[in-house]
């Protein structure tokens, strides 16, 4: 939604890649000096002077999957009230910035929440005001009344992105019948409206007390500024938000499905689509590489495997993508095909099944890893092309290892996916009995 | 003691308090707008680049005047047809080969049509430019046209029109085009019909009638130079010699003469898809920037008019805006907000209160004036990150025959629009202004609210054919 605050992002992050014929492009380096506060808080500075703006880029280590019971889409809920105002900016935090001329929005995911400012260099001394303000003062200003109009907000949001839209619904499906009941990933981050509607202002307080602390979080600040002056700001503005107790992660075991498991939808769709979803393991393993590498080998261009198969030489669809849905708990490999008018899913699972039991026999081919990786040579130069790309970058590596500096060990990993440890990982990650396969059929005409 | 502690407190709040306030701004950085370089190749095709160092890509794009508006009626989908078939198989390559030569490289290549245009576009590591280019060239020059690659062309483009018709966004826009245009220029919407009239002979006489080194501009960004790139231009497009038809450029259709609602039965939708619109004149207007001013005022940002009250008060939505742009025809410009079915009534209400409330009781104020100017023009360095805005704004100077200085100018003219300026902009073209309103929704549920508003309402099928009540 154009200038829609705190978006669910639907998918949690797709992992950010390099790979293999790097010799011809050096991989590129993206200047920082990472720093503590006492409170706990990290801060990562990367000076791009490209143009005359700044970013600050805040990630908070909550998401959907750290909701008490009974209270779904309370993570993205709770990053909609961060911008009602604050203790000593009681307005609308969009007010301020825009009139600077300032982006602002927010993303929550299954695993993490993250806000972002982009503004002209000078209003850097406003952005970490107002991030500061809402991380340590956010409490005095909340009211029953921002609250109520917001869960209306998000309850249009869910109508809107996920129910009024052609298979918008799939990924709510998919993740209930993926993770059972009381599993931190079975719910979808947008919740449930009888949740979303029970959200009290106790539940607030009690997010930001566990949460949103300084000890639970990491700043970015990437563009065009001065870094001594910002570390001045940074000290300014966030040294007196207090630490609080650190939090204890949510965790959950590897979830391990029986057997197959079929099930099946009728929605306001145009045409049969079909899902088939395995487990596999999470963001940044040497499998997630590998499967993010097999994804491109099936579907990645006309010339792919499983799309060659079923868009040109079979006609029954008119699209199939695979990918891997990285995340931190544990990562899904996914494969989604629409039928073509008068095919149905039956026919594209037996197809895809038939391509993945030739491929498990004969293995992958050396040429199709090779133009893979070098397709996420390309995909990372892609993903750091702004500053804000950049800002992201330095806070996912942070967030999941520690060290914002990845991207060498990053790119190993790409590297070190050869045709027999793909063949390894098709045949371990991808067996054809322990998966769901949902379909989604058109309603019948009423 | 006690008493002490208090005073030491009073003492340290206030302080603590006072430094907590919003900081003001440092010193500003200077920005110049960047210029592109011009060139020019043997065949008279022009070329403009923009450099960027930062990464070894290099993006290559051939804009083609031809697009969507120059099908012939009842073959409506011809153009986009063939420019999507283009980049199927071409010269040496079929679709398996092209595909993996390209991957190979690690190149990105696509071939694309809207309404007022068309392009061949290609991302390419800058180790690889001039292997890409080859492969751009043979595109450009052999494709193929074959008939198994259409066979399935066409039923995607034809599923896509079934899907178009299932999703209750895509039908307000649609069906907000069919009000707007009737039957020219963008009310032609591609059919099952139009699309199953098609042949591989079509498509390819539509590339050889409509592509040409003087119907095009080619324009280059990213990791290389004039100097670097001009030789292998003129070695793969230089020899490009064709003859393009003249074409007829639409015009703007005539407005509407009465506002309407146009009420299109989704059962069971989850909401209901509100979208307003008309044309405004032209961007070559000279009061179209202070009318880009007030519309951003009244429903252009977040901190607009109409999200601040249907959705920061009201929370009858996710988010409520207004928009205007231009195409060949002229300014359009357009509202919408997807709104929960039971306050669709109090919703549509609103949100022409707010729309016809400036030039009543609510003129622009000078403050709310000045941070939508802002916003937009202090946002404006932040385009230049990457070469691809600079190249787009180039584009539409040169397809919409915009004044040369139309970006090197943006910023000074932002600059000195006032509150008076945006709020004459606004009411010479809304005052009064008949509007077209598109409604996709649950009838069943809003129709009798809609009816009561006092506005004439006409309902409509998914692809805007009149019902017979």
């Amino acid at each position: 939604m154009p200038g829609g605050a705190g978006r669910v992002t639907a998918l949690p992050m797709i992992s950010l890649l390099l790979h293999s014929a790097l010799a011809a492009s050096p991989p590129p380096q993206i200047p920082f000096e990472k720093y503590e506060l006492s409170n706990g808080l990290q801060v990562i500075l990367a000076p791009d002077n490209s143009v005359p703006f700044v970013w600050v880029n805040l990630w908070y280590y909550v998401g959907s999957k750290d909701e008490v019971v009974g209270r779904t889409g309370f993570a993205h809920l709770y990053e909609h009230m961060m911008f009602q105002g604050s203790a000593n900016m009681d307005d609308d935090y969009f007010q301020p910035l825009q009139r600077v001329g300032g982006q602002i929005n927010g993303t929550t995911n299954l695993d993490r929440t993250n806000f972002f400012e982009g503004v002209p260099s000078e209003y850097l001394p406003m952005a970490l005001f107002l991030e500061s303000d809402r991380m340590g003062w956010l409490l005095p200003a909340m009211t029953q009344e921002k609250l109520d109009n917001q869960k209306l907000v998000v309850r249009n949001e869910r109508r809107q992105r996920y129910e009024n839209r052609p298979y918008g619904n799939a990924w709510v499906y998919l993740l209930e019948n993926m993770y059972p009941e009381g599993h931190p990933y079975h719910t979808a981050t947008i919740g449930k409206h009888a949740d979303i509607d029970a959200a009290s202002l106790e539940d607030v307080q009690a997010f930001f007390k566990k949460w949103y602390l300084p000890n639970n979080a990491s700043l970015v600040i990437a563009g065009d500024f001065d870094p001594a002056v910002a570390k001045a700001q940074v000290e300014q503005w966030f040294a007196a938000v207090p630490a609080g107790p650190e939090p204890e992660l949510t965790a959950a075991a590897p979830v391990a499905l029986a057997a197959e498991k079929v099930v099946r939808y009728e929605e306001n769709v145009p045409f049969p689509k079909v899902w088939l979803a395995w487990h596999t393991p999470a963001v940044l393993s040497r499998e997630d590489a590998a499967l993010d590498v097999l994804s491109s080998v099936l579907t990645n261009g006309r010339d792919a495997i499983l799309y060659q198969k079923l868009v040109y030489e079979l006609q029954i669809a008119q699209d199939v993508s695979a990918y891997q849905a990285s995340a931190k708990l544990g990562s899904m490999f996914i494969i989604e095909a629409t039928a073509t008018p008068g095919h149905t899913t039956e026919e594209l699972v037996a197809a895809i099944d038939a391509v993945l039991a030739d491929l498990r026999t004969k293995g992958t081919s050396k040429a199709d890893i090779t133009t893979a990786l070098t397709a996420y040579e390309v995909q990372f130069f892609e993903s750091i092309g702004s500053i804000q790309g950049k800002a992201n970058l330095l806070n996912n590596y942070n967030w999941l290892t520690g060290d914002p500096d990845y991207l060498a060990e990053d790119l190993a990993r790409y590297r070190s996916v050869k045709k027999g440890y793909l063949d390894k990982v098709l045949r371990t990650w991808l067996p054809t009995d322990k998966r769901v396969v949902m379909h989604i059929n058109p309603k019948a005409a009423q | 003691m006690k008493r002490a502690l208090f005073l030491l407190s009073l003492l340290v709040l206030p302080a603590v308090a006072a430094e907590r306030a919003m900081p003001g701004p440092l010193a500003p950085s200077s920005f110049l707008v960047p210029a592109a370089t011009e060139g020019r190749l043997s065949n008279g095709l022009e070329v403009r680049l923009v450099e960027n160092h930062e990464r070894p890509l290099v993006w290559v794009t051939l804009a083609f005047r031809a697009g969507a508006f120059a099908d012939p009626p009842g073959k409506e989908g011809l153009g986009t047809a063939s420019m999507e078939l283009m980049d199927d198989a071409a010269g040496p390559y079929d679709g398996i080969a092209l595909s993996k030569a390209l991957k190979v490289l690690g190149t990105q290549l696509g071939s694309s049509a809207g309404t007022d245009g068309s392009g061949l576009s290609m991302q390419s590591l800058r180790r690889n430019l001039d292997a890409s280019l080859g492969i751009m060239s043979t595109v450009l020059t052999q494709p193929r046209f074959t008939e198994e690659d259409w066979k399935v062309q066409q039923v995607q483009m034809i599923a896509d029109v079934q899907a178009r018709r299932s999703d209750p966004a895509s039908i307000a826009d649609r069906v907000l085009l069919r009000v707007v245009h009737g039957d020219s220029y963008q009310g032609r919407l591609q059919t099952e019909a139009s699309l199953s009239s098609l042949d591989t002979a079509q498509l390819k006489a539509w590339h050889q009638e409509h592509l040409s080194p003087a119907q095009s501009l080619l324009l280059v960004g990213g990791d290389t130079t004039l100097a670097e790139i001009q030789p292998l231009l003129e070695k793969h497009f230089g020899g490009w010699k064709n003859e393009a038809k003249a074409l007829d450029f639409p015009v703007a259709p005539p407005p509407p003469t009465q506002t309407k609602i146009y009420l299109v039965d989704k059962p069971m939708a989850a909401q209901s898809v509100i979208q307003i619109g008309r044309y405004v004149g032209k961007p070559t207007d000279a009061d179209y920037r202070p009318f880009v001013v007030a519309n951003n005022a009244v429903g252009g940002m977040f901190t607009s008019r109409v999200n601040l009250n249907l959705r920061e008060a009201k929370g009858y939505t996710y988010g409520a805006r207004s928009s205007v742009g231009f195409n060949l025809a002229g300014s359009l410009w357009t509202a919408s907000a997807p709104v929960a079915t039971d306050v669709t009534v109090p919703a549509l209400q609103e949100f022409l209160k707010e729309l016809n409330g400036v030039t009543g009781a609510g003129v622009l104020k000078a403050e709310e004036t000045e941070n939508a100017r802002n916003y937009l023009r202090n946002s404006f360095p932040l385009r230049f990150e990457n070469p691809d805005y600079l190249l787009g704004q180039l584009t539409q100077i040169w397809r919409y025959s915009l004044p040369q200085d139309w970006i090197s100018r943006y910023y000074e003219e932002m600059g000195k629009i006032q509150a008076d300026h945006a709020q004459a902009a606004w009411a010479g073209r809304m005052e009064a202004a008949p509007l077209n309103i598109v409604v996709v929704g649950d009838a069943a549920i809003v129709a009798e609210g809609l009816a009561g508003l006092g506005i004439p309402m006409v309902k409509l099928d998914v692809d805007a054919r009149p019902i017979a009540e």
